[in-house]
């Protein structure tokens, strides 16, 4: 007896088993995903220039330029943990006409935003931010020229130039 | 000798060994000598063996080419690109042609895929859902890939016979590493 139910049990597992894969076919494929991201800087200004107007040098001992605060947006595909850096420098110092200048030094700024950093404008690269990696980072630059009585009369200008890096 | 006096008290060897089993298991016995112990285990084995036998057969019927998908290429590459400027990259290969075939007295069949992970590139990571697809063709779906099990494909009934195109997205953005990802995708097309 007990060796027809053990031979009953073993016909019903198999007709099942049987009968369940004749039911159900397969197939599978295998398809690969690649995507390349390339290191990346994308640096934009908020203004393309500023200026600083005439002003008392007694009553304004530091002049802020009227497009203050600037915006400055700072976008970077970098390899993690990489250091992206952002730096400014100056062609010269602020001239007018031939001879008369005015030290570049004495144009300053501060800064508002993760990363950013305020600083002394030079004519060598002077560091304005950094950070780790890929991202997308705002902030501002405010700028200010330390006045003074012993300035020639004149309009100056000069070119300064932001750089930023992702390695 | 031995097999002959098996004959009368035991099956027939293909066929009667249950019946057979029965009248050893029960003692029944026509007055003739008792089946040696041997017998009883062959009224055992051989339905088994006979059932193994048919099982294996009808598997054999069970073949891959009763369901059978194709992929029109072996990869998809999404290229670099400004995320400002293409904010959902697409695959250079789209589209991809899917051709799903399947034969027989099908009931509904259905395709998935199922991905390996997130995009890797050595320790960087991009989530494996930032990758869609559009679909266009009968039974497809669109979706969006996930790590964390298949996604639907497709879905169709009866014999199947038909083309799809499936286009591959991947949401760009400036929080990505610079690298090289890659991932493995798995379709998967089962017909009942």
């Amino acid at each position: 007896m007990k060796r027809m139910m053990v031979v009953a049990v073993l016909m019903v597992v198999c007709i099942t088993w049987a009968i369940a894969a004749g039911w159900a076919a397969t197939d599978q494929q295998t398809l690969t995903i690649n995507a390349t991201v390339a290191d990346k800087a994308k640096l934009t200004l908020g203004t393309a220039a500023i200026s600083f107007p005439d002003a008392d040098p007694d009553s304004t001992p530091s002049i802020a330029a009227p497009e203050n605060p600037v915006s400055v947006t700072v976008k970077a595909h970098a390899g993690t943990g990489s250091l992206v850096t952002l730096t400014v420098q100056a062609n010269g110092n602020l001239g007018s006409g031939i001879d008369d200048t005015i030290a570049i030094s004495n144009v300053t700024w501060t800064a508002f935003g993760s990363g950013f950093v305020a600083g002394t404008m030079g004519t060598s690269p002077v560091a304005a931010g950094s950070w780790t990696g890929s991202g997308n980072r705002s902030g501002s630059f405010s700028y200010f020229l330390a006045n003074s009585w012993a300035y020639p009369k004149g309009d100056y200008t000069q070119t300064v130039v932001y750089t930023l890096t992702a390695p | 000798m031995k097999a002959q006096r098996c004959g009368s008290r035991c099956a027939a060897i293909a066929f009667a060994a249950g019946e057979r089993l029965g009248d050893a298991s029960n003692g029944a016995d026509s007055g003739a000598a008792t089946a040696p112990r041997g017998c009883h285990w062959a009224g055992i084995l051989v339905p088994v063996m006979l059932l193994v036998v048919t099982m294996l057969l009808t598997t054999s019927h069970v073949h891959a080419d009763t369901a059978r998908i194709t992929i029109g290429s072996a990869t998809v590459a999404f290229p670099s690109s400004d995320p400002d400027a293409v904010p959902s990259v697409a695959a250079s290969e789209n589209p991809v042609s899917v051709g799903v075939r399947v034969n027989g007295s099908p009931g509904a069949s259905q395709l998935t895929v199922a991905a390996g992970g997130d995009l890797v590139s050595g320790s960087a990571a991009i989530p494996i859902s930032k990758v869609t697809w559009t679909a266009a063709g009968t039974g497809f779906t669109s979706g969006r890939l996930s790590s964390g099990q298949p996604q639907f494909v497709g879905q169709w009934f009866g014999k199947v016979d038909v083309t799809g195109q499936l286009r591959f997205w991947l949401e760009n953005s400036w929080s990505y590493a610079a690298g090289n990802y890659s991932q493995n995708l798995v379709y998967t097309l089962i017909a009942y």
